[in-house]
Order: structure tokens, then C-alpha cells, then sequence
């Protein structure tokens, strides 16, 4: 038990800070915690529709981004239905409608590094198939990278990766033609240069 | 008195996150210092402790990286924010990265408005009749005839995940500076101003995934629902 206590103004705790405040050390004195449901409202989380509500560009990008995600998403879970239902066509119609969205969501790609790189590894990944139809494994994880973007609308470069990676992993091949033709001569000419 | 945001000018706005405490602030603290260097040349360092830096990255804006939380404060803001927006765009990602913040318990965004006045009794006289409810007249603690100076109007609005704090008050700021004998071709500064401040301290008190947080969207946002919702929620 401490030998000595620190009386906190919880109300100063529950303040935005800034520089010109002595509030700063308000927190090494004791260990506060917020007496009112503080792990309650740990567990809650915090929603889009929470944060980015009003009336603004950003708002209307960011809602509109979500709505192709969504909207994307959907048609993969159709595509897989109607996979298992031995509809193919209907599937990879789902998969033409899906890729006809991706034009505009990348459009949005200023929200975040993460989006425009799954929205781009994704174009390419359909593009590379050229026209042969996405199996399920693969339907399933284009799915899961939609909803994990609609979810996580702001994720880095990085995070972005494990995404495309998911992808690559399922067979498909998320790089435009060009990298895989560059990635060659750069191999090649570091191993010739290698052997000289 | 309908209350009319208008009426104020944003002096201060402040953007906070906090989160589970970052033990690699002890290891980051001098790389985040050079990141914020290279990005902002002009920053200086103001405070360094082991668990807090701050740090003034212009003449307008200051930040802070501690233990548990990071501010970025921008004094008078451009009335269109593009300029605190385009700051924090690079400043919460440098912390964000070397911190390896992943969960933010708050994001709070605190703007300071001001209005100000010739003297501090019609700073204290507009808070009076923002809030007719402070005034008092009569004789209270023996003393007859006086009047309120230093009005004050505090109310916080929570909700589940979302919640406001608004503190109406009138304030009267005074700088004195003493200037060494030695420079006698430099006059002391003496004056003073009379505001009425508005404090609006708006914050998501729920945990939210780093993924969902961007400041620039945030701060454009909130203080478009501030600018929409004071109004009618002051003037109850």
C-alpha cells in the first residue's frame, strides 16, 4: 500500500490537454482510474459512424469508401453462394461486378496507404486471371481482405501487406505484369554480377 | 441570447490521443525527435523528461509525446485547418509508428474560442447574458449591490462511446514583462486583455482501433459538428 496519496481532480483527467497546462503531471502523482465503468468502456468500441459523422469531404470519402467495401464484400459472399450452389457463371459475374467497383474505390486511395495498396494488388490480381474464374479459397480471401479494409479503413503499408500476401498465398497473382518482368531483369543482372 | 459561435475566434485547438502506456517511449524518444527534426525543421525542443518530450515544431504549433498520451496543439489555426490538418497528417503517424501504437483508449480534440472586450465587466456581462441563470442580485455574504465578475458555465454531455465537456467563462490576462536595465532602449511590456473563453473539450472515450483513427478527417469532422451543435446546445 502507498504511504502517502495524491487527491486527483478526475475532472482535469477527463480533459484534452495541451502545452500551456499544468495537467501534465497530473498523471505521475497517482494512478487514476476513471471511477465510472472504465473497463466497460474499454471493451465498447469506438464506430466509424461515431467518429466521422458530420458534413465534410473527408466524411463523404470516407463513407463512400466503406460503401464500395461493403458493397464489394457483398458480391464475394454471393459469388462464394453461388459457388456452392455449382453456379459458376453466376459467381464469376459476382467477381466481373466486384472488379467493375475498383476503378472508384481507388479513386479514394488518399484516406490511406493501406487501401490503395489491397485496391491495386486486388485490380492486378483479377487482371492476371485473365478471365479464368476466381475459385472459392481465392473468393474467400478477397472477402475477408474487403472486410478487414471496411473495418480497418486507415491501415498502414505494412498491415496492407499481410492482405496482398493473402492473396498471393491463395494463387493469385496481385503485382502488375510489368513488376514481375522487372523483378527478372533486376535477379538476373544481380546474379550476373554475383558471378563476375 | 441565441449564442452565436460566429461571435468567436478558434485561438487554440488541441489534439490528444491516449493509450495503454507506451514502454518504448524509453527506447524511441531521440528517433522520434529526429523524424519530427526532418519534417518540421524548425522544431525546438521545450521539455525532455524521460517519460514526456515536447516539442514546438513552428511558431503555431506545439506537440507532446508521452508515456500515455501525444498532443499536437495549433494556436490560431487557419479558419479553414488546413494547415493543423496537414500538420497532424504528419505528426501522429511518426509517434504513432515508433510508439507501435495499435488501440487508443481517447482521442480528444479541445478548441479554445475567444471574444474579446474592452474591460472585464462586459467580458463578464456577455457571459451573464449567454447564461441568464448566474445572474444574482440582492445582498448575499453582507454585501449589497455587487455584481458577478468571472462568470463561469461548465456542462459535460456523455454518451456511450462519445461525449463533450463546454466551459462558457470570462477571463481577464494579463502579461507583464520586466526588461534588465541594461537594455534601456527596449520598453517593459505591461497590458492586459478581457476575454470571454469557450472551451470545448469533445472526445471519443472508447477503445478505437489505431486503424480507425485519422486526424486530419478527425479534426475537420468534429469541429464541423462543434460549429453545428454549440449554438442550440449552449443556448439550451
Amino acid at each position: 500500500m502507498a504511504e502517502t496519496a495524491t487527491i486527483v481532480n478526475l475532472k482535469d483527467w477527463r480533459t484534452t490537454g495541451g502545452s500551456s497546462d499544468s495537467r501534465e503531471n497530473v498523471r505521475l502523482k497517482a494512478d487514476i482510474v476513471n471511477t465510472r465503468d472504465a473497463s466497460e468502456r474499454a471493451q465498447r468500441e469506438t464506430k466509424f459512424e461515431d467518429l466521422y459523422s458530420a458534413d465534410t469531404k473527408s466524411h463523404a470519402l470516407i463513407s463512400r469508401a466503406r460503401e464500395l467495401l461493403h458493397s464489394a464484400e457483398q458480391r464475394a459472399q454471393k459469388a462464394l453462394e453461388l459457388l456452392s450452389s455449382s453456379d459458376e457463371v453466376g459467381a464469376d459475374q459476382q467477381i466481373m461486378l466486384l472488379q467493375g467497383d475498383l476503378p472508384e474505390l481507388f479513386c479514394c486511395r488518399d484516406l490511406s496507404d493501406g487501401l490503395a495498396t489491397f485496391v491495386l494488388a486486388l485490380h492486378y490480381a483479377l487482371y492476371n486471371q485473365h478471365g479464368a474464374p476466381l475459385n472459392a479459397d481465392q473468393i474467400f480471401e478477397v472477402r475477408r481482405g474487403l472486410k478487414h479494409l471496411r473495418d480497418n479503413l486507415f491501415i498502414d503499408f505494412k498491415e496492407s501487406l499481410d492482405l496482398v500476401d493473402g492473396l498471393a498465398d491463395r494463387g493469385l497473382t496481385p503485382e502488375a505484369p510489368e513488376t514481375t518482368v522487372l523483378s527478372d531483369v533486376i535477379t538476373n543482372q544481380s546474379a550476373e554480377q554475383g558471378a563476375d | 441570447m441565441a449564442f452565436d459561435i460566429s461571435d468567436f475566434k478558434l485561438q487554440r485547438l488541441v489534439v490528444e490521443i491516449r493509450y495503454e502506456p507506451a514502454f518504448l517511449l524509453w527506447d524511441k524518444a531521440g528517433s522520434i525527435g529526429v523524424e519530427l527534426r526532418n519534417r518540421f525543421p524548425a522544431t525546438k525542443v521545450r521539455i525532455v523528461q524521460p517519460n514526456q518530450q515536447q516539442f514546438s515544431l513552428d511558431k503555431k504549433f506545439a506537440a507532446g509525446v508521452q508515456f500515455d498520451r501525444t498532443f499536437l496543439q495549433g494556436v490560431y489555426p487557419a479558419h479553414n485547418l488546413e494547415d493543423i490538418r496537414t500538420t497532424s497528417e504528419a505528426f501522429f503517424p511518426i509517434v504513432i509508428g515508433a510508439l507501435k501504437i495499435s488501440d487508443l483508449s481517447r482521442i480528444g480534440l479541445l478548441g479554445v474560442y475567444e471574444k474579446r472586450f474592452e474591460s472585464r465587466e462586459l467580458a463578464s456581462e456577455f457571459v451573464l447574458k449567454c447564461q441568464p441563470s448566474l445572474r444574482r442580485g440582492g445582498k448575499f455574504f453582507n454585501v449589497d449591490g455587487a455584481k458577478i465578475l468571472d462568470p463561469e458555465f461548465f456542462l459535460r454531455w456523455e454518451g456511450d462511446t462519445m461525449g463533450c465537456s463546454i466551459k462558457l467563462h470570462s477571463l481577464e490576462q494579463r502579461i507583464e514583462v520586466e526588461v534588465p536595465a541594461e537594455l534601456d532602449d527596449i520598453q517593459p511590456i505591461d497590458t492586459k486583455r478581457n476575454v470571454a473563453l469557450l472551451e470545448i473539450d469533445y472526445y471519443a472515450h472508447s477503445s478505437t482501433p489505431i486503424s480507425k483513427f485519422n486526424a486530419p478527417a478527425i479534426i475537420e469532422n468534429w469541429v464541423r459538428i462543434i460549429r453545428r451543435d454549440l449554438g442550440g446546445f449552449v443556448g439550451g
